[in-house]
């Protein structure tokens, strides 16, 4: 019965592994090892085998596979089992403590998390009961007895109810074949712990290890009450060397991290040798993670994910998700998307165009006509719908949890798994093996939630799935990684029994390490205080400050020989980090080097922005051989427009639904109207209202508020130009007439001019409709050559004398403008004189642009900047002042007005 | 540095027991004030940390203070440890952590998540979609008359100002009703001076002078003849005919002088009737509010999620509703510090107020920079406390003193602003003393000329020509300028783009800190583009886009030549079958960039998204400079990626960044390292709160956009609008909009000249204005007060005075042309060098551990053991259960463990073998084991005198840790035995084919035995139980069999993932064969039409 205490360095774990030698020397069974962590438990054993001894596994075990053996008769409840019974408690007491929160997620975490620190802590109700008297406690307790009583029900143990159990039996004398028991590694224990502690005691001899530090004083001082001998050991190891690094951000950090490992790898230091700390998980795993890839260095991350993050779960979780909610059109293609290899194949890709078109939809034989209807209908498509349809069949059925679980089971054939590539690397394999375990901890947490139900009774499928989503929730995923060589990345908890030569503790920023410790609104600090002074174990915010103090002394003392820190100046949202105030303010720090890593090729260098192949100047010159006016408007607008729109012709992908019915669409309508109430003179209501539908009917634009608006203001502003639209009763009025006419040799133009009226003089006029309220632009704007070329159509394709061409705004009262002769119907400010010279200038400047067209001019130069935020090529053009167009559009609204 | 007297004043700790108002003009050291109050009342007055509550506007000054008080307590270990949980911060960081610890009264999600303005926004703008579509839904015919009195305009967006300023302002949707239209004209007294008009004699009016007269009453008469409170379109057609002049009236009478009134009554009671006409329409916006608050809080509940606004509301209705809870929270706090008391907002007054204990609150502001109204602050809280505490002779303290500003700029802002509306005046009394300077510290540079259009671009170059001479002329106390002393502040950030093209061309560093869009900057869309290249290809634009970035980086021919045969995705994967003639280096590109995106896309939802997004940067080199804008976006792009890998599928995040992109182009840079040495551009709100030693303000012409929306609110009058008036389609405000508007234009006009203020006082030691055109706006004022002239070319150095009397320069630039700099492009700082590392050579990657099972697995089919085992595709289903100590277990050696004798049933054998006792075992297994029970060996294992079952082990080999378990060995007259039971169904010929796989298995337990032992086993059995036949198995290591040789191979497979296959007849019974395997026929679709 000996406590060793003595701090970091002073040979603690080193004395117990120098009796385990002897013992497995001796073929002595009868020492043991307890150790906090299944990994260290390995690890150690590992080290021993190294050695050259044989090792027997069981000598170096953790505390809960220790117990095992004496409580296999009661098993622990699984995580996941434990917080769905605490959430169906919760709801079947109903109790008005907690009814305004009683729906949350977050509440029935934070209840689990109450109720197992309760639990570890040993407390039981009738403890609690004395001391937590406020509505809140009452409540509390409350439930804590309604799950104890539950857990037992089902015969099943909490851990500390093992530990109990354990210690009850060992204290009966059922160890007798253990002579000595080492507990190294625990900083304190918990009250079941130092029963079974006093139980292994009365029969073998038992050494405790703790550090000096005050966070172990408490159980140092239970052990010593209960007849304990203590001995305190000195540090014997050296100081490692220790460096702290500032980095501009925590990519930086990671960088500066893996940096310094390749050069201390290149140095010779083994990666095993390394390792880094980290506090939180959540921000450094993932970059960390994504660095040391980067940087080619190979590492094992000691934490677990989260089962329902993997894709593989997401897919078939999803699939049922889908079919339970209708198949609902957009859900449904994000999980076809997931599934392996058909997700990605080409018919999928034309298939989720497809559908987006179609959005917002629901219902699986409209998803099975569209994959129909598609150009190419592809077997990989038309099958995974047909495997989804399977679960169709689920819909009206009731069965037991179990048969739901056989049922579901058959959910993994839907993964389609993918052959491994050859040599892909370990990274790479990682990740099958990531898949493959997910594939399986599906199936094992459908096996849980079927355990979970307390009746037999069959029920639909729903009443199922909510139980086994909440249990896929609940689970982790953890991928083994057993690699020789890598670096280990752990967490502090993790850590605190490792000893590494070189080791990195990152994060050391005020809110990471230390944590702000969450407050408990169950359980508060005064309520906690309270129990504390009854003599209860629970932790206060001291305590937990305390705790928190340790696991940095611990981070800080891994290393033998050196200790790198670190922290990012800055947080991810660009904000100002604040240093650990556990750091010695005064610490000087380095900054991290930029560095990369060396690339595989230099970026790629720009190819000129220009066709010359001649075969190539060929196909344009053929394919622009004959233009409309509005192409060459957009070539003078901008070359590259012109050679993304008319040349490459690059389509749009699917527009979201509230984009559908956007100007073009709307510009469309009113052109239609308007050719169709000229001819006909029917009612323009009407009118529009058909035209209107069928675009419903083929465009999908979305029902609601949006597009009724728009429906009304199109069809107020088509009223109001119906009313006023006077032109004189002897004007031969036309519409939508096509026309071309050859501009100079081998180049002409074609058009359709919405509005062609002729006087009986042989005076034409044309109107051209536009559905904006602006004509400025289009008057002033000298690379405009819709209003001369049509001038020119009307005398050389019409035969006309050219008497006005006039563009008339649709929107928000009509007007006109152009050029010509002012009429009287027009509510005209803006007419400048038709003359010739106008319609020859007109005339070059086509020519011109024909010319540079066919010369194969396409690098972007807009005319007017200003157009690009609107260009749909902004993304492609890589024009540079785009972008800065685009910045200062999108600042407008940014700022103070 | 000393504390002066009036800052001495302003911590003086024996007034700590009374409410303290510090009247903190800028650079007077406020913060210091503020961390010394706070250190003092820890030290001297020994007050814990955790009673004091300190309050700042911004998360940067809560940090910014923390650290400072970190440094005070430095050799105060135990208060510099208390600081970790002191409440130092912004009041949201305040509301978060109080309804944390009170969730549950708080009826809120304990775990929720704070909605960054970025996902807020698109939750908001997508709700008030949702909004009108249901009140269109539910009510048509109510939402189409609202429609057109509101003249079609797209009401989301304005939705969601207003219910920001309503929530700002503490105002619930349903106490928007209870707000009273302001007065208005009522019809009665028109009717009445109608009546009256009528009645005054008109003798001597002529003709021509009656008919205007009469046209006018008649007019009143018809608007008046409408019904007695009712509106009708008559009335409304009427009122928009009634001429706004008394052009050919009579002067000087009665009628005229009565009809003068009636002109200025008719707007109001144009507004009154169009206030009653839409009584209706008003109040289905006042449901439409309601219906939208509701959903959004539903959204946002059903996320567990809080946005901004949600904190402090739900913060003040806990402490409002909950008066023990109140009493509690108030007790907890000692002394309340607030900064910037100017900033807060109605709702932030409300909840400071339910805070504060009485006579302790320590609050500093300053009314002159007060430039947050847009954002809904209202400074009058911080007068009314003001004058609170000098009414009741409370602890008033103004500091007057200026620590950063040489004396010439301080007159220079008091000459421009003096008695300026909305600025207070209070002295700036320079009080730091700096090194003399013969230059003038205040200059002004105007761009005059014709041509509109371009002035600006010549006041940007003015600028940046300016700025080349300073950096590296202008000497400042610390010496020499940089351009990272520069900072150009704007009004209006519309013109940044002019300045940075000007910068661009004069080769000046800068960094822009704040506004531009995020998600159109280059290296953002480059990889947007490939993502969405990743998620579909058929994308034509994206692909286009990712065919010319970097990424690619075809030329444009091919970029043709591709389209020619086809879509360009389509294309690419046909690439082999084309015949387009593609120059070489183009199809070696499009060749990789092929094959990459085929991996990038198998790849896409297994691992993070920020992986893949830097593999796809990796392998095709692209990559920008440490600390440039595009390095700090790849960045920001990374985090948006890592934080959203898990939560949705890949393509559901392109598109999520898409609608970011559509909905909220808002979103900023990231703000750039300080180290670095260039040129800050930011808005002057930006600018708040910082100092830099040159400041340029630049654009003094431009103002900001005064249009106030058809709709509006203030917490004074409620819900504007502004209505269209059906007769006529005229538009016009109602009473509300009406009295709101006047409020908005009078607080922008007066914070116009705060933020001038504000602006102005950023800059320590030179401050240059410039501006363009004709001077308007602040411009003008500079003009105007500087009393120099911008409207002529001419360059000079004029006197100005101050109205203190005291004198200072302003050098004045006044031209067409840009200026001739005397140096160009100032050598640019060279960034910091990259250091290029290459990836290190791994060695070791095999497993450190292995079970035996899978050694002999391995010597059977290498692939299988890679598939089954290292990679853990189990074909059967799952037998796993994850749990904690899921890694202990995996290092046993299990029977059963292994495809080749995987059963629950083989365990019961063993199991029963092994002397268990189970309680429903199997007949079968029962049977078995009695078979090996009676069997030869059996018999010789029970009379042995040294026997081991079950043994599991751990042993070194060739730097592997295996794992065993032996079934049994023991030592019996003198041989040493090792044997191991096996369930295969197998006939006895069978067996012997069996055993030869099974034999490495044993050869390696031998091995054990033998280091256990000391010496080898004489004897090695495989029993197989079933046909009741036993095997043996010869331990002579042979050539081919050597069990460290096959732990080497084995080892050397892991290391370079090398598995060969071992086909043959057994791959029949492979559950790998033809589907993960490739041996045989490789019926895996990998057909593709297109
Ligand atoms: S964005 Fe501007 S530069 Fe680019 S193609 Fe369009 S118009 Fe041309």
């Amino acid at each position: 019965m000996l406590i060793l205490t003595g701090p970091a360095g002073s040979g603690k774990t080193f004395l117990a592994l120098q009796q385990l030698r002897e013992a497995i020397r001796l073929h002595d069974d009868s020492v043991r090892l307890l150790v906090p962590t299944a990994t260290m438990a390995a690890h150690l054993r590992n080290e021993l085998a190294r050695e050259g001894l044989v090792v027997r596994p069981s000598l170096i075990q953790t505390l809960w596979r220790f117990i095992e053996r004496w409580v296999s008769d009661l098993p622990q409840i699984s995580d996941p089992a434990y917080a769905l019974l605490v959430e169906r408690t919760v709801r079947r007491l109903n109790l008005p403590a907690f009814a305004k929160v009683a729906d949350f997620g977050g509440f029935h975490a934070m209840l689990v998390r109450t109720l197992e620190e309760l639990s570890t802590a040993g407390l039981d109700s009738a403890a609690l009961e004395k001391y937590l008297t406020t509505t809140l406690g009452e409540a509390l307790v409350k439930v804590h007895r309604e799950v104890s009583c539950a857990i037992s029900a089902k015969h099943l143990g909490s851990r500390s109810d093992r530990l109990r159990l354990a210690a009850e039996r060992i204290g009966k004398g059922e160890t007798a074949e253990l002579k000595t028991v080492w507990l190294d590694g625990f900083f304190s224990l918990t009250d079941p712990e130092l029963e079974l502690v006093k139980a292994l005691a009365a029969h073998a001899e038992v050494i405790v290890t703790l550090p000096d530090d005050e966070i172990a004083s408490t159980t140092r001082g239970r052990l010593l009450a209960a007849g304990f001998a203590e001995k305190s050991l000195k540090r014997r190891r050296e100081v490692p060397s220790r460096q702290l690094v500032v980095a501009p951000s925590l990519e930086r950090e990671a960088d500066e991290i893996a940096r310094q490992i390749v050069e201390q790898n290149r140095a010779g230091r083994p990666f095993r040798e390394i390792g880094i700390i980290i506090r939180s998980g959540d921000v450094y795993v993932p970059v960390l993670r994504s660095t040391l890839e980067r940087f080619g260095i190979p590492a094992r991350f000691y934490f677990g994910g989260e089962l329902m993050e993997h894709a593989v779960v997401r897919y078939l979780a999803g699939a049922v998700d889908v079919m339970l909610g209708g198949w609902d059109y957009s859900e449904t293609l994000a999980v076809m998307k997931l599934a392996p290899g058909a997700g990605t194949s080409a018919p999928m890709d034309r298939f989720d165009f497809a559908v987006r078109q179609r959005i917002p939809g629901c219902g699986l034989d409209a998803l099975r006509k569209i994959a129909d209807e598609l150009p190419y209908p592809d077997q990989r498509v038309v099958r995974l719908l047909a495997d989804l349809s399977a679960l169709e069949s689920w819909r009206a059925l009731k069965l037991k949890p179990a048969e739901w679980t056989r049922s579901l089971a058959s959910l993994r054939a839907l993964h389609k798994t993918q052959r491994p590539r050859e040599a892909a690397g370990h990274e790479a394999a990682l990740t099958w093996r990531t898949q493959a375990l997910a594939l399986q901890a599906f199936d094992s947490a459908l096996f849980e939630a079927a355990l979970s139900f307390d009746s037999a009774a069959a029920m639909p499928l729903s009443d199922y799935w909510s139980t086994a989503k909440a249990v896929l929730k609940l689970q982790p995923l953890r991928v083994p990684d057993h690699r020789r060589d890598v670096v280990h990345v752990l967490s502090v908890h993790e850590a605190r029994q490792w000893e590494l030569p070189l080791v990195f503790v990152c994060g050391l920023v005020e809110g990471q390490f230390p944590r702000f410790h969450r407050p408990d609104p169950l359980l508060p600090e005064h309520a906690r205080r309270r129990l504390k002074e009854n003599g209860l174990r629970i932790r206060s915010a001291e305590d937990t400050e305390k705790e928190e103090k340790f696991l940095f002394d611990s981070a800080m003392t891994r290393a033998t020989r050196a200790l790198v820190l670190s922290y990012p100046k800055t947080d991810s949202r660009g904000e100002q980090n604040l240093r650990s105030l556990y750091l010695d303010l005064a610490e000087p720090a380095v900054r991290a080097r930029p560095v990369r890593v060396r690339p595989v090729r230099t970026q790629a260098p720009g190819a000129p922005i220009m066709i010359r192949s001649s075969e190539l100047l060929q196909v344009i010159a053929t394919r622009h051989a004959d233009v409309r006016p509005t192409a060459l408007e957009s070539f003078l607008q901008c070359p590259f427009q012109f050679f993304g729109r008319h040349t490459l012709k690059l389509e749009e992908p699917p527009l979201r639904p509230d984009q559908r019915l956007d100007f073009r669409m709307r510009g469309k309508i009113v052109h239609q109207t308007i050719a169709e109430w000229v001819n006909t003179k029917l009612p323009i209501e009407g009118i529009f209202d058909r035209i209107f539908h069928e675009g419903v009917a083929e465009k999908n634009f979305p029902a609601g508020y949006q597009t009724e608006l728009l429906r009304a203001q199109m069809l107020e502003d088509l009223m109001h130009f119906a009313e006023s639209d006077r032109w004189p009763a002897d004007f031969e009025s036309k519409t939508e007439e096509a026309f071309t006419c050859a501009l100079v040799d081998g180049f002409s133009i074609h058009g359709r001019i919405d509005r062609l009226l002729k006087a009986p003089d042989g005076r034409g006029f044309i109107v051209d409709y536009k559905y904006s309220d602006k004509l400025k632009d289009k008057l002033e704007n000298q690379n405009l050559l819709q209003g001369p070329l049509y001038a020119l159509a009307l005398e050389r394709a019409f035969g006309l004398r050219p008497g006005g061409m006039f563009y008339c705004a649709m929107r928000k009262g009509f007007q006109y403008g152009g050029w010509g002769e002012q009429m009287e119907n027009m509510n005209a400010a803006n007419v400048l004189p038709l003359t010739s010279e106008w319609l020859q200038a007109g005339v070059e400047r086509s020519v011109r642009a024909a010319g540079e067209i066919t010369k194969g001019q396409i690098e972007p130069f807009p005319n007017d900047p200003r157009i690009c935020p609107r260009c749909e090529f902004r993304d492609v053009c890589r024009f540079a002042g785009a972008g800065e167009a685009l910045e200062t559009a999108a600042l407008e609204t940014a700022e103070g007005a | 540095m000393e504390f002066s007297a009036e800052q001495r004043r302003a911590v003086d700790i024996e007034k700590a027991r009374q409410d303290t108002c510090v009247v903190a003009g800028p650079g007077s050291g406020k913060t210091r004030v503020l961390v010394r109050f706070y250190e003092r009342l820890v030290i001297e007055a020994n007050v814990h940390p955790d009673r004091l509550l300190a309050i700042t506007f911004t998360e940067k000054a809560a940090r910014n203070m923390k650290e400072r008080l970190a440094e005070a307590f430095r050799e105060l270990p135990d208060q510099r440890r208390q600081l970790e949980q002191a409440h130092v911060s912004t009041i949201h960081g305040f509301c978060a952590r109080l309804l944390r610890e009170n969730a549950i009264a708080a009826g809120i999600d304990p775990d929720f998540t704070v909605l960054d303005a970025r996902r807020a926004t698109v939750l908001e703008q997508q709700t008030a979609i949702d909004t009108l579509d249901q009140m269109f839904a539910e009510q048509p015919e109510a939402m189409c008359r609202l429609m057109r009195g509101l003249a079609f305009p797209n009401i989301a967006s304005t939705i969601l100002a207003i219910y920001d300023g309503m929530r700002a302002a503490g105002v619930r949707p349903q106490q928007l009703r209870n707000f009273e239209a302001p007065p208005g004209t009522e019809l009665s007294q028109i009717r009445q001076a109608c009546e009256e008009m009528r009645s005054e004699s008109t003798w001597n009016w002529s003709a021509g002078q009656l008919e205007p007269l009469e046209e006018r009453l008649e007019i009143l008469e018809r608007i008046c003849g409408t019904s007695q409170n009712g509106v009708t379109l008559d009335g409304l057609r009427a009122i928009a005919e009634f001429p706004n002049n008394l052009k050919g009236l009579k002067t000087a009478n009665p009628i005229y002088a009565r009809m003068r009134i009636v002109k200025d009554q008719i707007s109001q009671l144009y507004r009154t009737l169009v206030t009653a006409f839409y009584a209706p329409e008003r109040e289905t916006l006042y449901a439409m509010f309601g219906l939208f608050d509701r959903l959004y809080s539903e959204e946002k509940r059903k996320l567990g999620a809080m946005d901004f606004s949600d904190l402090e509301s739900f913060a003040v209705r806990l402490l409002d509703e909950d008066a023990e809870l109140r009493r509690r929270v108030q007790s907890g706090f000692e002394h309340v510090l607030m900064d910037e008391l100017q900033d807060t907002n109605g709702q932030q007054t409300k909840l400071v107020n339910l805070l504060r204990p009485p006579n302790s609150f320590y609050a500093v502001g300053d009314i002159n920079q007060s430039i947050y109204g847009f954002r809904y602050a209202d400074p009058a809280g911080f007068s009314e406390y003001r004058e609170t505490v000098e009414r009741d002779g409370k602890h008033f303290v103004e500091l007057e003193e200026n620590w950063r500003s040489r004396p010439e700029i301080l007159s220079a802002v008091e000459t421009i602003l003096d008695h300026a509306d909305g600025i207070e005046p209070r002295r700036l009394v320079a009080a730091k003393t700096f090194p003399p300077k013969h230059e003038p510290s205040v200059e002004v540079l105007a761009a005059i000329g014709e041509d509109p259009a371009k002035l600006l671009e010549v006041e940007a170059e003015l600028v940046a020509g300016r700025i080349l001479e300073l950096a590296g002329g202008l000497e400042l106390a610390k010496g020499t300028a940089t351009y990272g002393d520069i900072a150009v502040l704007v009004r209006n950030s519309e013109v940044v783009g002019t300045f940075t093209g000007a910068f661009e061309r004069a080769n000046i560093p800068y960094l822009l800190n704040q506004g531009k869009g995020f998600f159109e900057g280059r290296v953002v869309v480059d990889l947007m583009s490939l993502l969405r290249v990743i998620s579909n290809p058929r994308d034509e634009l994206s692909m286009a886009a990712a065919l010319r970035s970097p990424f690619v980086g075809v030329s444009d021919e091919a970029l043709l030549r591709l389209r020619l045969e086809g879509t360009l995705g389509g294309a690419l994967r046909r690439l082999e079958h084309l015949e387009a003639p593609f120059d070489a280096q183009d199809l070696e590109k499009l060749r990789r960039f092929r094959e990459q995106l085929q991996r990038w896309r198998d790849e896409r939802d297994l691992i993070g998204f920020d992986r893949l997004l830097i593999r796809a940067m990796d392998e095709t080199g692209y990559a920008c400079e440490p600390g440039s804008r595009g390095a700090l976006n790849i960045e920001k792009l990374l985090t948006l990626a890592r934080e959203t890998t898990g939560r949705i599928s890949f393509s559901e995040f392109v598109e999520e960044i898409d609608l970011m992109r559509a909905t909220n182009a808002r979103d900023t840079d990231v703000p750039p390292e300080d180290a670095v040495n260039a040129v800050r551009i930011m808005t002057v709100h930006a600018a708040k709160g910082l100092e830099f030693p040159v400041v340029f303000l630049a654009a003094l012409h431009k103002g900001i956009q005064e249009n106030v929306p058809a709709m509006c609110f203030s917490p004074q009058t409620g819900l504007g609008v502004r209505w269209r008036n059906p007769a006529t389609g005229e538009e016009k405000s109602d009473l509300f909009h009406a009295a709101v508007r006047d409020q908005i234009h009078r607080r922008e006009k007066e914070e116009g000249n705060r933020v001038f203020y504000v602006a102005m006082t950023r800059a320590e030691e030179h401050l240059v204005f410039s501006c363009s055109g004709p001077p308007k706006n602040w411009a003008a004022l500079v003009q105007k007060r500087l009393g120099i002239d911008l409207t002529a070319p001419h360059r000079k150095v004029q006197p100005v005075t101050a109205p203190d009397g005291d004198s200072f320069s302003v050098r004045v630039i006044a031209t067409s042309t840009a200026l001739q700099p005397a140096r160009t492009a100032a050598p640019r700082v060279p960034p910091e060098p990259v250091e290029f590392v290459s990836k290190p050579a791994r060695t070791d990657q095999h497993d450190s551990t292995a079970s035996v099972t899978s050694i002999a697995l391995f010597a059977h089919c290498p692939r299988r053991y890679y598939l089954g085992r290292y990679l853990g595709w189990q074909p059967g289903g799952a037998r796993m259960v994850i749990d904690a100590e899921a890694e202990e277990d995996e290092d046993r050696d299990r029977p059963g463990d292994d495809e080749l004798d995987a059963s629950e049933f083989g365990s019961q054998v063993h199991a029963l073998l092994a002397g268990q006792k189970i309680e429903d075992a199997a007949p079968e297994a029962l049977r078995l084991a009695e078979i090996f029970r009676a069997s030869d060996i059996g018999r010789r294992a029970a009379r042995s005198s040294r026997l081991e079952r079950e043994f599991d082990f751990l042993m070194d080999l060739e730097d592997v840790v295996l794992r065993g378990q032996i079934d049994l060995w023991f030592e019996e007259a003198g041989e040493l035995v090792l044997a191991d039971y096996k369930t295969d169904d197998v006939t006895g010929r069978e067996a012997e084919a069996r055993a030869a796989i099974y034999a490495p298995q044993l050869r390696l337990y031998a091995l054990a035995i033998e280091r256990v032992v000391g010496r080898a086993p004489d004897k090695a059995i495989i029993y197989f139980l079933r046909p009741n036949f036993a095997v043996d198995v010869s331990l002579e290591p042979t050539l081919l069999d050597d069990p460290q040789a096959l732990v080497r191979d084995f080892r050397d497979a892991q290391a370079e993932l090398n598995f060969p296959l071992h086909e043959g007849q057994h791959c029949r019974e492979c559950p790998f064969f033809r589907g993960l395997c490739p041996a045989g026929a490789a019926p895996q679709d990998e057909a593709d039409s297109s």
